[in-house]
């Protein structure tokens, strides 16, 4: 592990949980930088933001890992190491490669693999340049309908489960009074309505703004004719007689 | 430069976000089409540059219909993880937080995208209809922010000249064509089978406050369907609401009528035309069959509307339901008091008076269609729907009714009708000796008497099935008990295990969830000792909270078992708003 000597931050991703203290003491001691360790199964990728290692240690890696994530875990040029990994070489850096690192090799003798992040950064404020790509995957081959799919539960991780703040979701000063929801089926909208028109309704009710007749959108809002539709040209201004009985 | 935008969109709403963005799109100098998911070539994919991605969310956690096979193509295993790392995309959901999965479908794509080596060019939205401004709380402030981002990093800039964008253009037929009614009883690409409606009656009590409503259709067809399965049926404006239309035509001596034949076509080569449209059509076949005259308005109605409004006051205040500093007003005035687009443009009579056919065919939405759970199996020979009539008070003079619940109730016996029947979201157990426990308050019974028949009639097929147990609640024994005769049956052979709440029957509450803690053990046995699966129907409101937590406690506060259950689907819920 010397030559990951003078690398400040890195990431230890282990299985097992034997001896692990003195895994971790070898790499901080090799580094001479901070660890942060975390076990494969519980590595929530949200905890940590994109670009925040130098370094990051998998042991017995697999093929299945999201190399994907761990590539946006490192820092540009961030190195990625491999050890006591599971399945052939080969393949684990195939997966690697087609996950954006670079630089993919083995090192036979300690049978550990390495490899790195690119140097640029993807996603910073730089233009955006909409020019023909250079990615090796040019055209998408599809062998019929019944082929595998991933398991799209495994997307979403606890932090993208997370529902908004429902203060956030308030505007307007009414809350707190009793409201109905929107497809009231319970009766409530009913009650509620049935308690307006029990107040006193008067009979040549009086404007207050004189734009009784231009309908809902010009009223003011204590308008005896809300909720009914605009005058026609010549239509008495009065009250329909069903308002003013009540609706019990 | 192209632009893509891509939407996602169950009842219209995300299509209308959607086009909106692609109408803006163009003020900046773009140029490409708005397309549904499934009218787009996913393979084509690989080589956009920049899309965006409208997409809502449907029942809990649900992607809509029209997004179902793309986002098939997209889990693909053996598509490269670097395949669109030449897509620049920005993303745009709409969901519900009342739902536990709040906007899944969009926050599933973005990280599929980003998987597959796309780059986000702003965070992803996500907009919440429990928001006070529904959608517009978020959608409006992220659509700015997507032309701040894009114009600030990509050489495209605000056109002076503001275009009128219209999708169609609207042609008078002077030589009217022999125009095809049945056509227009189902205007949607799923093919539909034809019903025939052997009776309505209404199962409620007529004092109670609901109408609720069994219908029974049979079909000439050979045609079946697995428990679970929804009914999907497009509804038409009542003839009251079509009536009312024509007169508003009629009193502004507007240059055309019910009679009027017109011919609709696309106004841009990458734009497909709706199904509706792709015939000639009567305005009087328009109004009844293909525009939702009871929706609410959305704010490119009332933009259009304006359009040609020679009233300053009208126009201004048209335009300002449109602008960020109208919101709150156009929910006071749209939103809250559920106002129909028939009553807007009552109320607009200037606006009214000027419009146009153009104007006319760009603003009215088009009418959704809705689907039932289906109440009966296929082996008991006819298909049964429990449809509550929706029918609530507002502030506004007028009751709110339901389109399509409205239209069914007043269907007659012998009359027929087009559907289709889609699948359901609740996986049965494969073996049929699984108990199941089920509960299905309300209209929530429906499914649940779809699975009970079918189980019913595997089991006198001579195959052995397991328990069934059931859970049903309302308001009043009397009033408003649905199915009773099926559940007296069920009783009296003891085929199927009741138990039934009725809420208001007594002085004290007593809901699903009280049956449920009482013979808690009963259902913990089942549920540990012989694989039970649970499903959960019907409002999704408090029932479906409190019917989870009695549950819990059942399986001795264990939250994670619980959890597991629902990880495994031996824990279903389905429910609706």
């Amino acid at each position: 592990m010397e030559q990951f000597k003078g690398l400040q931050k890195s990431l230890y991703i282990w299985t097992d949980s034997a001896e692990l203290d003195k895994r971790v003491e070898t790499l901080k001691a090799a580094t001479g930088g901070e660890v942060a360790v975390e076990n494969v199964h519980r590595l929530s990728f949200s905890s940590y933001a994109n670009s925040s290692f130098d370094l990051i240690v998998i042991e017995c890696a697999q093929l299945t890992d999201n190399y994907v994530k761990l590539l946006h875990m490192l820092k540009p040029s961030g190195i990625l190491h491999l050890f006591a990994y599971i399945g052939p070489a080969g393949s684990l850096l195939q997966e690697i490669k087609l996950s954006g690192f670079i630089n993919c090799r083995e090192d036979a003798v300690a049978n550990t693999l390495t490899a790195e992040k690119p140097g640029y950064e993807t996603g910073s404020s730089a233009r955006l340049s909409f020019a023909k790509k250079t990615s090796s995957v040019n055209v998408w081959k599809i062998s019929g309908d019944d082929e595998e799919l991933i398991d799209e539960e495994e997307l979403l991780d606890e932090e993208d489960k997370q529902k908004p703040d429902p203060a956030g979701l308030r505007v307007c000063s009414t809350t707190g009074k009793r409201k109905a929801c929107k497809n009231c089926s319970c009766g409530l909208a009913e009650e509620l309505e049935s308690e307006k028109t029990t107040k006193t309704v008067t009979e040549n009710a009086k404007s207050s703004c004189g734009n009784c007749y231009l309908g809902d959108a010009f009223r003011c809002s204590t308008c005896p004719y809300l909720g009914m539709p605009a005058f026609k040209p010549g239509e008495k201004v009065q009250l329909a007689d069903n308002l003013l009985k009540s609706d019990i | 430069m192209r632009i893509l935008v891509l939407y996602g969109s169950q009842t219209g709403t995300a299509q209308d976000v959607a086009e909106q963005i692609w109408r803006e799109s163009r003020q900046w100098g773009f140029q490409g089409p708005v397309l549904s998911l499934e009218d787009y070539n996913m393979q084509q994919l690989i080589e956009e540059r920049l899309v965006i991605f409208v997409v809502a969310t449907t029942g809990d956690g649900m992607e809509p219909d029209n997004m179902k096979q793309a986002w098939r193509f997209l889990l693909k295993r053996s598509l490269p993880s670097s395949s669109l790392d030449g897509l620049q995309f920005a993303c745009l959901g709409l969901g519900d937080s009342s739902y536990p999965k709040f906007n899944y479908a969009a926050k599933k794509l973005h990280k599929r995208l980003l998987n597959l080596g796309a780059k986000s060019i702003c965070p992803l939205g996500l907009c919440d209809d429990q928001h006070d401004y529904g959608h517009l709380g978020t959608s409006l402030a992220w659509i700015a922010d997507l032309w701040q981002t894009l114009s600030s990093t990509s050489a495209v800039r605000k056109q002076p000249e503001q275009e009128i964008v219209k999708r169609w253009k609207v042609r008078v037929l002077e030589q009217q064509p022999a125009l095809s009614e049945e056509r227009l009883h189902w205007t949607q690409r799923q093919e539909a089978h034809v019903f025939k409606l052997i009776e309505n009656t209404r199962t409620t009590a007529e004092d109670h406050f609901q109408d609720v409503r069994l219908l029974r259709l049979s079909s000439a067809q050979t045609i079946t369907w697995q428990p679970g399965d929804v009914l999907e049926v497009q509804p038409q404006n009542s003839r009251e609401n079509v009536q009312e239309f024509f007169d508003l035509l009629k009193e502004h001596q507007l240059d055309f009528d019910a009679s009027t034949v017109v011919e609709v076509s696309s106004a841009h080569a990458d734009l497909p035309l709706p199904l509706p449209y792709a015939a000639p059509i009567s305005l009087q076949q328009a109004a009844r069959y293909i525009w939702d005259l009871s929706a609410r308005p959305r704010q490119r109605l009332l933009e259009v509307l304006a359009q040609n409004c020679e009233d300053e006051m009208e126009r201004e205040k048209l335009l300002e339901f449109c602008s960020a500093e109208g919101l709150d007003d156009l929910i006071a005035y749209v939103n809250r008091p559920r106002r129909t687009l028939l009553e807007l443009l009552s109320d607009f009579r200037h606006a009214m008076s000027k419009l146009t056919l153009s104007q006319l065919f760009e603003m009215m939405p088009l009418i959704q269609t809705r689907s039932f759970s289906i109440a009966s199996a296929a082996a008991s020979g006819t298909l049964d729907l429990l449809v509550a009539v929706v029918n609530y008070k507002t502030i506004m003079h007028t009751p709110r009714l339901g389109l399509c619940s409205n239209w069914l109730k007043g269907l007659q016996a012998g009359e027929e009708l087009r559907a289709a029947i889609k699948p359901g979201t609740m996986n049965w157990p494969k073996e049929p000796e699984t108990p199941l426990i089920m509960i299905g308050p309300g209209t929530g019974i429906a499914p649940f008497r779809s699975i009970i028949q079918e189980r019913l009639h595997q089991q006198q097929l001579g195959h052995d099935t397991g328990p069934l147990v059931v859970f049903f609640g309302c308001r009043n024994k009397a009033k408003d008990y649905h199915f009773m005769e099926d559940f007296k049956a069920w009783q009296v052979d003891q085929s199927v295990e009741v138990h039934v709440a009725f809420s208001r029957d007594q002085e004290n509450k007593v809901y699903v969830q009280h049956l449920i803690k009482e013979c808690g053990a009963h259902l913990a046995k089942l549920i540990r000792e012989q694989n039970a699966y649970v499903y959960v129907a019907g409002s999704s409101n408090n029932m479906p909270k409190a019917v989870r937590e009695a549950f819990i406690e059942a399986l001795d506060n264990d939250a994670l078992h619980m959890e597991q259950l629902i990880k495994q689907r031996r824990y279903q819920e389905e429910t609706w708003a």
